[in-house]
């Protein structure tokens, strides 16, 4: 609530409130004790972002969590499969290749998606050996697959030296561009994603037990771990293809919850999910006013305040 | 020796190698003048060089002045890509609005906030409320047509997408800061003041 109301546009507090009541009663025409744009503003511009960041914070946090989960690996983050890396690879080719870009507004998604979903299934493919995916083996993988991809990108990026700045804003990530149009896309992905990872906490709870003790329980440890990773792969890259690499999120909003809420994933991932949205969301709200006119990346201002906010959890936790 | 770079450092074997290096990156129109000027003594084309200069001046000040007689300051956002970067005070660009006479949206608005930076991220919503009466994109920006601006739901209520005001140009012609820089400074006053020619 406080995000719709706080801008940079110069539009007051109370400005903003009575020109949402005008949106409510009269839509985007209404006219009133505020600017002719400003309902147009809070509809078309401003909602639409605070929607995104949510989504986009919800999603990161419960692939994160999800990860860590089934690896027991406490630094799995929600880029661990190499979706980063591809997303990347995917916005930059969109971005580098002129013939792509006559397809639209949509090709940079579009082709970040395919690259994020494409790495994930590749390194999901190199690390399983013999039918048996470990955790260690992906996690090597993912880093393997990550630095080739990242470095195919570099080589982009240099070789096509007038678009750099494009492709760097895009991998800073960033939610200025938001419409209707991209929540409509995102939301149903990451909703169903997050559904899909709620059904499955008990069993990812009994994988916390261990591998042994999940199988006698009835749990196929392997294909849990391996459909978990394709929905929170997917979801991932639903929320990235849209908002660029946002840091940070994905890796520490699970432990400040673990912390709080404990390793229970049925309690987990909803905790999860709340707090992620909530931080983007802040975030995203400094992001766009603290030095208004101009935007400061997000993902800057993520790491930035989480980072330390989560050393001073670890840090009080050891001392209680 | 002539190098267009910024990273002095590389040069300097070539400069202990005995061969004498110069520097050109102007960001100004001063910078342009005095590049040139350097270029023709160097090369011992000094006369030819200063003509050039007083040319380009000569073309800026008559374009300019068109460009004042009009008796208007539109509001004009020039786009650097698609995520908003535009160009702040102290920018080449800004430099060469200024000339034009019209009212920079990324320079008014920096220099009230935070933001009095040479190149920016600029906020849609500062944009929505500015409502600028031109919108330039070169072709750098990566907008393949004004439509693609124009098509952007966010941005239907500008007065300079509502007038169709959104043009596209060759940024290597119009603001790369050379000796074509006068060709290029008429561009965009043509853009800015449609009916002043």
């Amino acid at each position: 609530m406080t995000a719709a109301v706080v801008g940079a546009a110069g539009l007051s507090v109370g400005e903003a409130l009575r020109a949402f009541a005008g949106l409510l009663r009269h839509g985007t025409d209404a006219t009133g004790d505020y600017p002719d744009w400003a309902p147009r503003l809070l509809l078309d511009l401003r909602l639409p972002r605070i929607i995104i960041a949510l989504i986009a914070g919800a999603a990161l946090s419960t692939a994160g969590a999800s990860f860590q989960g089934i690896f027991r690996n406490p630094l799995a983050e929600p880029y661990l499969l190499g979706v980063s890396a591809g997303a990347a690879l995917g916005a930059t080719v969109a971005i580098v290749w002129k013939p792509l870009t006559s397809l639209g507004i949509y090709t940079l998604p579009l082709l970040a998606f395919v690259g994020a979903t494409a790495a994930a299934f590749l390194v999901y493919r190199v690390a399983t050996i013999g039918g048996q995916t470990g955790g260690p083996s992906l996690l090597l993988s993912g880093v393997a697959v990550g630095s080739t991809l990242t470095a195919i990108t570099s080589f982009l990026m240099v070789a096509t030296e007038r678009d750099l700045h494009t492709v760097v804003v895009w991998l800073m990530g960033g939610l200025t561009t938001a419409t209707w149009t991209k929540v409509f896309i995102t939301l149903p992905v990451v909703a169903a994603g997050f559904t899909y990872m709620m059904l499955m906490s008990r069993r990812m709870n009994l994988l916390l037990m261990g591998e042994e003790r999940a199988r006698e329980l009835g749990v196929d440890g392997q294909r849990t771990r391996r459909n978990v990773m394709v929905v929170a792969a997917l979801t991932t890259a639903a929320a990235v293809s849209f908002s660029g690499l946002i840091g940070f999120i994905g890796l520490m909003v699970p432990h400040i919850m673990r912390l709080l809420v404990g390793p229970d994933h049925r309690r987990l991932l909803p905790a999860a999910a709340l707090f992620g949205a909530l931080l983007l969301l802040v975030a995203d709200t400094v992001a766009r006013t603290a030095m208004a006119p101009a935007e400061i990346p997000v993902g800057i201002i993520t790491a930035a305040t989480g980072g330390p906010f989560f050393l001073y959890l670890l840090r009080a936790r050891k001392g209680a | 020796m002539v190098g267009y770079s910024g990273n002095e450092e590389a040069l300097a074997p070539i400069q202990a190698a005995g061969a004498p290096v110069l520097i050109f990156n102007p960001a100004t129109m001063e910078g342009i003048y005095s590049n040139i000027t350097t270029l023709g003594a160097v090369t011992g084309a000094t006369g030819k060089a200063a003509g050039l200069v007083e040319s380009i001046k000569a073309q800026i000040q008559v374009v300019s002045d068109v460009a004042a007689a009009t008796g208007e300051m539109p509001k004009v956002f020039y786009a650097l890509d698609n995520t908003l970067w535009t160009c702040g005070p102290g920018s080449f660009v800004d430099e060469m609005l200024t000339l034009a006479h019209c009212t920079n949206v990324g320079s008014v608005e920096g220099a009230s906030g935070a933001a009095a930076q040479p190149y920016f991220q600029f906020s849609p919503e500062r944009l929505v409320a500015a409502d600028p009466d031109v919108i330039l994109l070169p072709s750098s920006s990566g907008y393949k047509s004004a439509d693609e601006f124009t098509a952007d739901s966010r941005f239907a209520g500008l007065t300079a997408v509502k007038l169709g005001h959104v043009y596209l140009f060759d940024d290597t012609t119009v603001t790369r800061p050379g000796a074509r820089i006068g060709q290029g400074f008429k561009i965009l006053v043509q853009a800015i003041h449609p009916g002043a020619f």
